[in-house]
């Protein structure tokens, strides 16, 4: 996976499938937090990313449904 | 280096039936053709190009040349080669030039894949390129000519080609494709400005040429570097409106308007990552050319 996350909005490149998405502010604040802590909790995410707990679950889960995350 | 314009006519005919070796930004193409109407727009377009020598690499071979047989009589066509092989249907006779041109953009789109590259017009001032991406009927090839009328430095009116690094911007500097209304509105702003003969009824309608100014195709080679990317829309009334864009969504537009994205797969999306990252991003919507032209002083400053 390789991504670019600039100040207004971010994109990522899924290479199994040579997919690219256009990514939201708060899923690239998620995505960027993973990306830095490497495997990490939903508390410690929402603590990095500035999201409530809840909404960092949705979030994963939809970046899982994207193939761009998954559990650990 | 020999300039075709150096050249008399009976001198680029008899080069074009052995093969001229036409250099156009980083690739070289040998055109061949026996066509007088063919050579005579060569002669007025390409001018101030520039030649690779004769025993040099070509990149890709090319060719247009009258059907034989029945249609030598009958509703006279050309057909245009590329390394031996016609794949195209073939034209009538008189759009032999515009088939050429036509022919050329399809050679470096379906096989320059050492690059990425975008459906993109290129201009550079101090250095700095502004790439248009858009589809056909955006308006980038009249913006395109204005801008180069009005002192930018042509890379490009149809494609940017990017290198993998997504830092420096190549073009071809060839003549600039302008359609329908555009020819007239760019004559009658510009009347100096020098075109080739006019096709009619061709498949994107009325088609010229325009010459680029002089010292713009001996530069083809020379990139630029990333400046600015613009997304223009030429739109009938509009008031002139230069808006930022959001580097994602200029992302995704401009991987929409590429030849070869997904065939490169990682390295395209890392170019074009690159590239974006090294631009300030832009909509952009006209309607009349001085207008434009003042916008795009500010990028320039």
């Amino acid at each position: 996976m390789a991504f670019f996350a600039w100040p207004e909005g971010s994109v990522v490149h899924e290479g199994f499938c040579n997919d690219t998405y256009r990514l939201s502010d708060e899923a690239t604040a998620v995505l960027r937090a993973l990306q830095a802590s490497g495997p990490s909790d939903v508390h410690a995410l929402a603590s990095a990313s500035g999201a409530a707990p809840t909404r960092v679950t949705e979030l994963l889960q939809e970046l899982q449904g994207l193939g761009l995350v998954g559990p650990c | 280096m020999l300039r075709l314009g150096e050249l008399d006519r009976a001198g680029l005919g008899r080069m074009l039936r052995s093969g001229l070796p036409l250099r156009a930004g980083p690739f070289v193409f040998r055109v061949r053709s026996p066509m007088r109407a063919v050579r005579d727009a060569i002669a007025t377009l390409y001018a101030d190009a520039t030649l690779a020598p004769d025993a040099g690499f070509h990149d890709f071979h090319v060719e247009v040349r009258p059907v034989r047989g029945l249609r030598r009589w009958i509703g006279p066509q050309v057909q245009f080669y590329v390394d031996g092989t016609a794949p195209f249907l073939p034209l009538p006779a008189g759009n032999a030039y515009a088939f050429l041109e036509w022919g050329m953009n399809w050679c470096v789109a379906g096989r320059a894949h050492h690059a990425l590259l975008l459906h993109a017009a290129v201009l550079e001032r101090g250095g700095r390129a502004v790439v248009l991406p858009g589809e056909p009927g955006a308006g980038k090839s009249t913006l395109a000519a204005a801008l180069m009328l009005g002192g930018w430095r042509l890379l490009s009116d149809e494609m940017a080609i990017v290198d993998l690094a997504g830092d420096r911007i190549h073009g071809m500097a060839r003549p600039v494709n302008l359609k329908n209304a555009s020819i007239d509105l760019v004559r009658r702003r510009w009347p100096d400005a020098v075109f080739g003969e006019v096709f009619a009824d061709t498949h994107k309608g009325t088609v010229s040429h325009l010459r680029p100014p002089a010292g713009t195709m001996p530069r083809a080679a020379e990139p630029a570097a990333p400046g600015h990317i613009v997304f223009p829309r030429w739109s009938a009334g509009a008031a002139t409106s230069l808006q930022p864009l959001a580097r994602g969504d200029a992302f995704m537009r401009a991987a929409g308007c590429a030849f070869n994205y997904s065939l490169l797969g990682r390295a395209g999306f890392l170019a074009l990552g690159a590239l974006v990252s090294a631009s300030d991003c832009w909509a952009f919507e006209y309607a009349e050319l001085d207008q434009a032209l003042a916008a795009f002083e500010g990028l320039a400053a």
